[in-house]
Parts: structure tokens; C-alpha cells; sequence
């Protein structure tokens, strides 16, 4: 990620505050920085979401298209993955810079989605074995400030919540080819059920202690931490370890359970504010410009 | 001393052994690598061989799939030769697309197999313009020292007699395919090329199955590949000339070496037969 | 995709003869896959090897230098019927000048070859390998002193020659041995291991059959775990979970895989050991000639 040269002087500073459980912007080791969340700023894409967590800024669009089913699983529908890193966020991710990230958090992202107890993918089924919903979920990282993993989980979750699949009614059965009737009304439309869709929660170690939700200085202090997807209900979904150190098993197993602690908070908050905001007004939108 | 030698003027150096008529692996001018063949033993391809002569080590694979044939050979199948030299293989060798020594073994092999060097084309026809075969046959390069085609000629045969398959037949009222997954079968008609790489020195000296070093010494380099007693190919990109007595003593050279190679991989591939021990 | 002019591409609609059997037994798979648990172990707690579920399957042919003779340092590795090569170049100078670093650097490249799996596959690094490349590279750096050599890099080619289950956990074993034996210096041997999780039962080292899908098996308390363990420092370097499970399950796993870790230990330091001394005893005889 993003890089960010630190002396020693200042490398032992976070260090000690750390230790401390007082950080360099007044938090403690257990606090997230403030998130900016918004959704349905794409007019063009049926579900979209925009989150800013301190600097690191996200934008994720859904498409919904209609496809054939896979014929190893014909009553399912499909969610596909892309991760843009632009240049814009950091030079580094210039040119081919950012594949090696996005590859990473798109395979994350596809493997923590893939039980069927975080999203349920009949709900996309229309007719089985022949038509199915795709949801192209695009994500597009707009600006790095560290913990890019836990921004692009937030904002994805929430652009899914957000996304409006239309009503569609198989009508007749001409022979074998299925007619399908799509809804007349624009706002005729149904939301998945994203209760259980996976945050992350991303825990650097430093020093002795770790911490959630790192800033890039304090991802340069660190040489190890995990990134843990915990479902709405508190279960796992996927862990890896991240970075070039090494973990005791005894801190990683106190990650682990702190991590599910702590993710499984950010979903209950996430979840309110989706709702707080899906009640408001249309014309109460700020958009970009803020 | 001797390794600052060999650094400073690595020809000179060479040139030395080659005047006492020997080599600096103690074999003699005319001398082949021991050469070991073991088949069969991976799984997850539906053919299988492991060709070692002297360090070049050659994993030849083969995934068979189904294929309507192209329109202007309607009774023929298919091999689809790939010859891949990972970065693993040599400290020479950079990672990335296959580079010109890895896209010539490919051509050179996709060049036997298209003159029914290895085998009849037309045996892996299942039904006439409707279906047949199509054979990737992938040679995978573990350790590049020297007389790579060798190793891949004979590790590609190799694994084409290992080949084990259900079988397939077309039904014609149907128009579908039928497999049968209890009966296994190979094919038939399989050839028996055996390609020998010699290196050539200024002084009209030839000495048999170069090391990576010595084809880099050498002034050029020829390969004979041979079925029985005729040859059926010759390679000889450019480099220095040959004369016609040359040629000749070269032709026995592989004749031996052909029997050698015929004799192993009868053995490797025959169902009783005895497995190398590496 | 761009027609890869260097290599001979075969036709494009050929398949594997494999489809035309699925076909038949579709059906049965799907009354199977209701109770997987059963498929893989019988009544009688033995899977479908003769192993019991605790037991890994012996690594053996362990071969160490002269597989590749070009390369610094090389390993072969069979786990049952996984089997990979690695082969070690470097310290070396490094390629693209625009990474340089002050820390020495390490190269990883995963490939699985293309008869490797049940499926062909492609000749370019696809993102399945990348991913892996990545997870290789961070697991190393743990365990290598990068700082022994500045400005250069070493690489690491892993190649799997037949892939049975737990591919990463058998590279990095295999890796760290042919880093040893290439004389890189390092903290600790990466010693890997995969473990299964089915409700109410763990897999150590499970072959394909036995890897967790996230195709297949949607269910909760089904996943899969990687770790690359040091036992000597008692240090994880590598850490991959996927699939749906809960903390104190996590827990377990980690216990069993670490426990195999320290079991095996011996196994990989004898094998090195022999090396060593047969180096060692090759250079006094040489000097002895000289």
C-alpha cells in the first residue's frame, strides 16, 4: 500500500502511543476513524455506494444483467467481482502498479462471498437452468488511506444493500422458450437480503498490541496483522494474514476473536445507518461535492 | 586455478579437454548422458513421462479433450506441442512469455508432429469431419542443460504410449457422443523418432549431447532424429559446415543412441515393465 | 484475452472428454453432495486413503539440490500425490530498477503446470496463481533475513507438477527447503500444512477431493485452512481461511496444523541435514584433490 517513509523517531512515536492505547489522532486501539457513507450516487448503476474512511475514498457500482445460469449450479445466480485501483489513488498504483492489490482484494472478496450463509443466491434465480440475474459488482478505489480491505467491504455491502433488482414474472411458456415480462413500473423493484454479507475487519500488529482500522503511517509501522470477513451472524468467512512478519498462534487465535468481535459491531452499525439512510428524503443527497 | 581458467577464457579451457579428446564431465567426444525414462506417474494427466538425460530433466503431459476437426482434414486429429521453459529451469531464463529457445523446441516439435514423425494424425479421428481428439501435449522443462529437443522427442513418445483414455465412440442415430469410462484405451501406431543433438567445434570436431555449456561454446549444432535405421528429420540452423564424411559418422551415432532410447522406453512404457530408479 | 503468439494454441471449442461421463451422474452427484460428510469418511472414521482424519499423508521422495542442477538451491516435494519442484536463483540483481530497495527482495512465482489439475490449464499465471504467488512471497519474507542482502533479489519458482490438495501448504515447505539449501539465510524453515473443516470434524492435509469448494459446499462450518508454520520460533508466516466457521473452530485447527507442524519438523530438518553434511564432505574431499 501506500508508501510512506517514517524515520525511526517517528515509527517508535506511533509505537509508544500504541502501547499507550493512545494513537497519533486521539484514538484508541479499538476505534475506527470516521466513515462517510452515501448510496444511489450512480443514476446508471442499479445499486451503488460511495464510503470514505478518513482519506480512503470508494466507489462502488452494481450492474444487474441477465445471464444464463452456470450448468453446475442452475437454480443460482452469480455476483462478479472487479477491483479498479486508479492512479489517482496513490502514484504508485500507476500503470500496473495496482494489480497485484486489486487481484488480492478481489479474490478476498470473492472467497468471503462464496458460502452460502452470507448471501443467498437463489434469491437470483428466475427461471432455473435458463435465466438468472448477474450482479457485476465494480469497485473503484478513488483515493488510498489506508485499510483499503475494511472500506471496500463497507462499501460494497452497502452498495449491495442499495442495489434495485427489477420485478420480472416468467409469463408464458412458448414451447421451450420462456417469455419473461419485465415490470412496467421503474420502481417496481425488490433489494437482496444483506443481513448477513461480510464486513472486515483489518487488525495490524504493532508492538505487542493490535490495533483496528490502521492509517498508512501506522500500516508502515507494522510488519504483519489480518484480515478477517465476519458474516452478519458472527461467523468467519475468511482470514488471511497479511504483510511480511510473522504471528505467535496464541495472538493470532486473540485477533481472531477480537476481529469477530469487532466486525461483527461494524455490521450492526452498518446495517442502521443503510436503513436510517434508505428513509431519507431524495433531496437530502449531498453527492461528491462535500 | 582451474575454475579462473575455465572463467577467464571458458573456450580456451574447453578447448583443452577437446585436444585429449575428452570432456570436462569426463565423458569421451562421441559419449551420450545417462538417460532415465519414467512413465505413468502423474495423476491428473491422461498421459505421462519423466525424461532425464544427464541433468536435463523433461515432464512431459498430456490432456486429451474432444474437438470437431478443422474443415480442410476432416479425418484427422490433433497434437497441440507446447514447450515451456519456466524461469525454475535456468538462471538464463527470465520469467515471463517464451522466449526464442522455447518457441523453437515448440516449432521444432510442432514440425514432427505435423509430418507424422510421432504418429498417424488420422488414428485420433473418432468419427470422419464429426469428432476426434485433440492431444495438448505440454513438455515442461524442469532443468536446462543442454540437448533439450532430445529429451523432448523422447519424453513426447513416452508419454503418447502412456497414454491411457476412455473410450469414445460416436452414435450416429443419436448424434452424440458416447463415452465409456471402465474401458481404457492408448493408441495405436505410435512411432519411434529418436532425435540426436550433436555440437559442432571450428576444427571439424563433433562431439554428441552437449551440456547448456557446451552448445553455448560450440560453433553450431545439428539434430538427426532417426526412426529405426532412416532418418526421418534434420535440423541444422545455420553455424559452421559439415562434410559428408562428418554427416556419416553422425548417422551411427544416432543409430546407436536410437536403439538405446527404443530399448527404454519399451521397457518404461510395456505394462510389466521394470520402472527406473532414480 | 490477446492471441499468445508464442505459443501453439489449440482449438477453441475443444473439452474434456471428462464432461461426457458428469452427464450421466449428475444426478446421483446431487443426492451425494446432501451429505458430503459421509462421502469422505466412512462409518468407520477412515477416509477414503486409509487415513484417519488426524493423519497427514507422508511426504516423501524428499529431493533436495541436484533436482534442478542450474539453480542455486532446489527442492522436489511429494505430499501423497501432490508433487511440486521449486527451484532458487540469486541473491541476484534486481530486474526492474523502478523497485529497488534498500532490504534485499524476494521473487515468487506459483505455477501450476498445465496437466497439473483435473482441468487444463492455461500457460499465462492466471489470478488464482497470482494470488498464491503473493501469499508465497509474504509467508517468506517472514522467515528469510531479507536484510543479509541489500539491493538484490532472490527468486523462488514454484512449480506444481501434480496438484492432490493443499498446493500453497506443500509450497511453502518445499520453498523454504530449497531457500536452505541455496544458502540463503534465514530465521526458521516454513514448514505448511492444510486443514479441513467439516462440521464436527477436522482433516489435517486434505487431498482435492477433500478441499473445501466454494463452488460446492455452501454450508456453514466448512472451510479450509492454510498455515505456514516455523516451529523452531513458533511463528506463524502464512495464515488463509476460507469458508464459514466459528472462532473457537478456527482455534482447533490452528491447534491441529501447528502440532503437525512440530511433528514433521524433524522429518524436514534430517532431510537438510543430510544435504549439508554431503556438501560438506564433497568440499573437503575436493580440497583434498586440489
Amino acid at each position: 500500500m501506500a508508501e510512506i517513509l517514517l524515520s525511526e523517531a517517528e515509527k517508535a512515536f506511533i509505537h509508544h502511543g500504541v502501547q499507550d492505547d493512545l494513537r497519533c489522532d486521539g484514538r484508541t486501539r479499538l476505534d475506527y476513524r470516521p466513515i462517510i457513507l452515501e448510496t444511489g450516487l450512480v443514476s446508471n448503476a442499479s445499486g451503488s455506494a460511495r464510503l470514505r474512511l478518513a482519506n480512503s475514498d470508494i466507489l462502488v457500482g452494481v450492474k444487474v444483467e441477465l445471464a444464463s445460469p452456470s450448468p453446475d449450479k442452475p437454480q443460482e445466480g452469480r455476483l462478479e467481482f472487479f477491483v479498479d485501483c486508479s492512479a489517482n489513488a496513490t502514484p504508485e498504483f500507476e500503470g500496473r502498479g495496482g494489480e497485484d492489490l486489486a487481484n488480492e482484494i478481489c479474490r478476498f472478496l470473492q472467497r468471503s462471498y462464496a458460502s452460502g450463509d452470507t448471501i443467498n443466491l437463489a434469491e437470483l434465480s428466475i427461471l432455473s437452468g435458463q435465466q438468472c440475474w448477474v450482479l457485476y459488482v465494480d469497485i473503484l478505489i478513488l483515493e488510498c488511506g489506508g485499510n483499503l480491505y475494511d472500506a471496500t467491504f463497507m462499501a460494497v455491502k452497502s452498495a449491495l444493500y442499495a442495489t434495485q433488482i427489477p420485478s420480472i414474472k416468467v409469463a408464458t411458456m412458448d414451447g421451450d422458450q420462456p417469455e419473461l415480462e419485465l415490470s412496467d413500473d421503474p420502481y417496481d423493484t425488490k433489494r437482496l437480503n444483506t443481513e448477513n454479507l461480510p464486513c472486515v475487519v483489518t487488525l495490524m500488529k504493532i508492538g505487542n498490541h493490535y490495533l483496528v482500522d490502521p492509517t498508512p503511517e501506522e500500516e508502515c509501522c507494522s510488519s504483519s496483522g489480518i484480515v478477517v470477513a465476519v458474516s452478519g451472524n458472527k461467523k468467519i468467512t475468511a482470514v488471511r494474514k497479511i504483510g511480511s512478519g510473522s504471528l505467535h498462534p496464541d495472538s493470532l487465535v486473540s485477533m481472531l476473536k477480537t476481529g469477530s468481535d469487532v466486525g461483527a459491531k461494524v455490521n450492526k452499525t452498518l446495517m442502521i445507518k443503510l436503513l436510517e439512510e434508505k428513509n431519507l428524503e431524495k433531496s437530502q443527497k449531498v453527492g461528491f461535492m462535500r | 586455478m582451474a575454475t579462473d581458467h575455465k572463467t577467464l577464457q571458458p573456450l580456451e579451457f574447453y578447448k583443452t579437454f577437446l585436444d585429449r579428446k575428452t570432456r570436462p564431465d569426463g565423458r569421451s567426444l562421441l559419449e551420450f548422458r545417462r538417460m532415465t525414462l519414467n512413465a505413468g506417474s502423474i495423476g491428473t494427466a491422461d498421459g505421462s513421462a519423466i525424461v532425464k538425460c544427464g541433468n536435463t530433466a523433461i515432464i512431459c503431459g498430456i490432456k486429451a479433450e474432444l474437438v470437431a476437426p478443422e474443415r480442410d482434414e476432416p479425418q484427422k486429429g490433433l497434437i497441440i506441442p507446447n514447450v515451456t521453459l519456466p524461469s525454475l529451469c535456468s538462471s538464463h531464463i527470465k520469467s515471463g512469455p517464451p522466449g526464442e529457445t522455447a518457441q523453437a523446441a515448440t516449432q521444432f516439435i510442432a514440425e514432427l508432429v505435423n509430418n507424422n514423425i510421432i504418429m498417424d494424425l488420422e488414428t485420433l479421428c473418432i468419427k470422419n469431419s464429426k469428432w476426434s481428439w485433440v492431444l495438448y501435449c505440454d513438455l515442461l522443462c524442469i532443468n536446462l542443460d543442454g540437448s533439450l529437443l532430445d529429451a523432448c522427442v523422447m519424453a513426447l513418445v513416452a508419454a503418447l504410449k502412456n497414454l491411457s483414455l476412455p473410450v469414445v465412440s460416436y452414435d450416429e442415430e443419436m448424434d452424440k457422443l458416447i463415452s465409456n469410462i471402465e474401458d481404457k484405451m492408448g493408441f495405436h501406431g505410435i512411432k519411434q523418432p529418436v532425435t540426436s543433438t550433436f555440437s559442432l567445434f571450428e576444427n571439424g570436431i563433433l562431439i554428441s549431447d552437449p551440456t547448456f555449456e557446451e552448445e553455448q561454446l560450440a560453433a553450431g549444432v545439428i539434430s538427426i532424429t532417426m526412426e529405426g535405421t532412416s532418418v526421418t528429420h534434420l535440423y541444422k540452423p545455420g553455424g559452421c559446415t559439415l562434410n559428408e564424411k562428418q554427416v556419416k559418422k553422425l548417422m551411427q551415432q544416432s543409430e546407436l543412441k536410437t536403439k538405446e532410447v527404443v530399448k527404454l522406453i519399451e521397457e518404461a512404457c510395456s505394462p510389466m515393465g521394470v520402472e527406473p530408479i532414480d | 484475452m490477446p492471441v499468445d503468439s508464442r505459443r501453439l494454441q489449440g482449438p477453441e471449442n475443444s473439452f474434456s472428454y471428462k464432461l461426457l461421463e458428469k452427464k450421466n451422474d449428475n444426478e446421483e452427484e446431487a443426492a451425494l453432495s446432501a451429505d458430503l460428510q459421509k462421502i469422505l469418511i466412512g462409518t468407520n472414521k477412515v477416509r477414503k486413503d486409509k487415513r484417519i482424519p488426524s493423519d497427514a499423508r507422508p511426504l516423501c521422495n524428499v529431493t533436495i539440490t541436484g533436482i534442478v542442477s542450474q539453480a542455486k538451491g532446489s527442492a522436489y516435494i511429494e505430499q501423497g500425490n501432490t508433487k511440486l519442484v521449486c527451484g532458487v536463483y540469486g541473491p541476484r540483481e534486481v530486474q526492474k530498477k523502478s523497485d529497488f530497495s534498500l532490504n534485499g527482495q524476494l521473487f515468487c512465482e506459483f505455477k501450476f503446470a498445465p496437466f497439473s489439475c483435473q482441468k487444463r490449464r492455461g500457460h499465462q499465471q492466471d489470478n488464482e496463481e497470482l494470488v498464491l504467488s503473493g501469499l508465497l512471497r509474504e509467508a517468506l519474507e517472514a522467515a528469510v533475513c531479507l536484510h543479509q542482502f541489500p539491493k538484490a533479489q532472490v527468486e523462488v519458482n514454484v512449480m506444481v507438477i501434480e496438484n492432490d490438495g493443499s498446493p500453497l501448504a506443500a509450497a511453502l515447505t518445499c520453498a523454504s527447503l530449497a531457500l536452505a539449501s541455496a544458502s540463503i539465510p534465514m530465521y526458521d524453515l516454513v514448514i505448511g500444512t492444510s486443514v479441513r473443516q467439516l462440521p464436527k470434524l477436522l482433516l489435517l492435509d486434505p487431498t482435492k477431493d477433500e478441499e473445501w469448494e466454494p463452488e460446492l459446499n455452501h454450508d456453514e462450518d466448512n472451510s479450509n485452512l492454510t498455515i505456514g508454520f516455523m516451529p523452531s520460533t513458533h511463528q506463524i508466516a502464512a495464515y488463509v481461511h476460507e469458508g464459514v466457521s466459528k472462532t473457537e473452530d478456527l482455534e482447533q485447527m490452528l491447534k491441529l496444523a501447528t502440532e503437525y507442524c512440530l511433528k514433521v519438523q524433524p522429518v524436514v530438518q534430517l532431510c537438510l541435514k543430510e544435504v549439508v553434511e554431503k556438501t560438506l564432505s564433497n568440499e573437503s574431499e575436493n580440497k583434498v584433490d586440489e
